[in-house]
């Protein structure tokens, strides 16, 4: 309880500091109010993007500077607001109050909780649009960033300090392989907590409150700030709002930290932004979007870095994720994005359909960054995977024709199916690296293939469990991220025999 | 009718520092209503320059001729505002200088509220 002395001493303790001088504010009127953007006579002295303040206590962004009026994107309550009322300039840019009480919180896009909780307390004032880290402070991707799904940690490797892009059609599991990585960045006994942003999008409020509600129950929210621009706030704080969710994660960086954002989505986020250019009457170009389109995406995701040590060392990594329609990666916001990320996971109806989820397609997914962003140990085991896919996958497509093949044929065909079997995680179940080398090394190295292909996925969990209780010290020496030695092979064959020896298949 | 061209119109609707009657009887007959509109607006916006609007507490306005000799091109137009307290506001079209004592209490309640105990 705070006394009322103390209460007293604080107030002149923070009013001896105060300087009072003469202001100058610039004014202007509205003239028109017109879904969500203001029209508005006078501002001659604002700046683009200068934050803006109407009599009844809403604020704006100045988006359009014209010759007799300025235009400006609502960022609050703008239904009361009619032809007359007032508008000042304030002389800053938009920013967010960022302190360490946003983890496990739930907020809008101007830092306002959402979540009915305790208020925030006062932070710093991180600006959403800034200047991305330059050449010189930045140092090269190194460090893997676990998402604790196999084919993504084996073939599409992520780093700290990365942009993947995850794309597919609707309902394919863009969002849950985003979340299954934010689950999996728990229970990181003495190693640095990653600290996950999750910015959503135009999204439905039942969907946010089902990730929220999963996030809490696999006790990854600590860890996790939520930012919401539902579908149905406002066109501008859909726009603000991965911005907003960048600006929190500068924050964290700047302390030393590595933060992961995703953005759930950037297609809807276009189509925001489309919608507010078109209110503003800017000249539309293809399908409709502004000019700068590319621009909108590109500085959000150039903010994402990995700093070197003269600058704290942190690192924010991006996970945007864009739909497609019917699997059209060739459209033009996928092809803009992908263009600015460091690789993509693509996702595929007929995969999904098929039952193999998550529904990565291998041959169009690529992280840029590579076994740079790979421990040695899972470098030197899934190292010939990707390629013994690809070759499965070629001879899948001719086996169909179902003439007689030779035996080592129908070897590489068996091994395929027991790799693409492995390679299936269900959701929420993000494995730790040592679990994940071990199946992938099973799979690969053909202690797989006299288990039929239809118990893989019992095989699988039942090793998970005996190398739980009984090889604790082989998973600890795969997870020093070594390249495992001639005794550590030996160990992980004999594991994996001693188990088959018990299992019953 | 542009914006533009309705402008130079307004501009044109001047004799001197004073709006011709005569000269806007002449323009309006000629505009399409929401031309009118627009370049009523117009003339609305050029009077704001060149008026200057001066707010203060108390009725009794004794530096008339100071303000005269700062503003020597424009109309003053003087608003009796008790909230201010003491002091002056102006507003020079979309100038708005806060000298007065509401606008300094009102700072030092934002400044002290801008820490949370």
């Amino acid at each position: 309880m705070i006394e009322s002395n103390t209460i007293i001493e604080q107030l002149e303790k923070r009013l001896k500091t105060f300087r009072d001088s003469p202001k100058l504010q610039n004014v202007g009127t509205v003239q028109t109010n017109t879904d969500g953007v203001i029209a508005a006579s006078g501002l001659s002295q604002v700046k683009m993007g200068e934050l803006v303040e109407f009599d009844n206590g809403s604020i704006g962004v100045a988006l359009h500077l014209d010759e007799d009026s300025v235009s400006i994107i609502l960022l609050g309550k703008g239904e009361d607001l009619k032809e007359g009322n007032k508008v000042k300039t304030t002389g800053k840019l938009l920013s967010i109050p960022v302190s360490e009480s946003f983890l496990g919180r739930v907020i809008n896009p101007l830092g306002e909780p959402l979540d009915g909780g305790v208020k925030l307390s006062k932070g710093k004032a991180m600006p959403l649009e800034r200047v991305a880290a330059g050449v010189v402070e930045r140092t090269p991707v190194d460090t893997p960033l676990k998402t604790g799904i196999k084919a993504i940690d084996a073939m599409i490797p992520i780093g700290r300090g990365q942009r993947e892009l995850i794309i597919g059609d609707r309902g394919l599991g863009k969002t849950a392989i985003a979340i299954d990585t934010i689950i999996n960045q728990r229970n990181q006994e003495g190693k640095k907590q990653i600290i996950c942003i999750y910015v959503a999008i135009g999204q439905k409020q039942s969907t946010i409150a089902q990730i929220i509600a999963r996030l809490k129950e696999e006790k990854a929210f600590d860890y996790t700030v939520v930012v919401v621009a539902a579908a149905s706030e406002k066109a501008s704080l859909q726009y603000v709002a991965p911005y907003a969710g960048s600006a929190i994660a500068e924050y964290f960086m700047e302390k030393g930290e590595d933060v992961l954002v995703v953005y759930d989505d950037l297609s809807k986020h276009a189509w925001a932004y489309r919608q507010l250019s078109l209110v503003l009457r800017r000249p539309a170009g293809r399908e409709a979007y502004p000019g700068d389109i590319f621009y909108l995406h590109s500085r959000l995701l150039e903010r994402a870095v990995k700093l070197n040590k003269e600058n704290g060392g942190g690192s924010i990594t991006a996970l945007p994720i864009i739909e497609t329609q019917a699997g059209d990666i060739s459209a033009y916001i996928p092809t803009n994005v992908i263009s600015i990320t460091d690789g993509q996971i693509f996702l595929e109806a007929g995969l999904f359909n098929s039952g193999i989820k998550p529904a990565i397609n291998a041959g169009n997914s690529v992280s840029r960054v590579g076994g740079a962003a790979q421990s040695a140990t899972m470098k030197s085991i899934a190292g010939k995977m990707r390629l013994e896919l690809a070759q499965f996958r070629e001879l899948a497509a001719f086996a169909q024709f179902g003439s007689e093949l030779d035996p080592a044929t129908v070897a590489q065909l068996e091994r395929g199916k027991r790799t693409t079997e492995i390679l299936k995680q269900p959701q929420y179940k993000p494995l730790p690296e040592s679990l994940e080398i071990m199946s992938i090394w099973a799979v690969t190295n053909g202690l797989m293939d006299d288990i039929p292909v239809e118990t893989i996925q019992r095989f699988e969990e039942e090793l998970h469990e005996y190398l739980l209780s009984s090889q604790k010290q082989l998973l600890t020496t795969l997870s020093s991220g070594e390249k495992p030695n001639e005794t550590t092979l030996r160990h992980m064959r004999k594991a994996v025999e001693d188990f088959k020896k018990g299992f019953n298949a | 009718m542009t914006k533009k061209e309705i402008k130079k119109l307004a501009l044109a609707s001047y004799k001197g520092k004073n709006l011709d009657k005569k000269t806007v009887s002449r323009i309006v007959p000629l505009l399409s209503r929401k031309d009118i509109k627009t370049y009523i607006n117009m003339i609305k916006l050029l009077e704001k320059k060149k008026t200057i609007i001066i707010s203060v507490p108390c009725k009794n306005i004794k530096a008339t001729k100071q303000f005269q000799k700062l503003y020597p091109d424009k109309k003053i137009v003087y608003e009796f505002d008790p909230a201010l307290i003491a002091g002056i506001k102006i507003t020079d079209n979309d100038i708005l200088y806060e000298l007065n004592l509401k606008h300094t209490l009102d700072n030092i309640k934002q400044y002290a509220s801008e820490q949370v105990l």
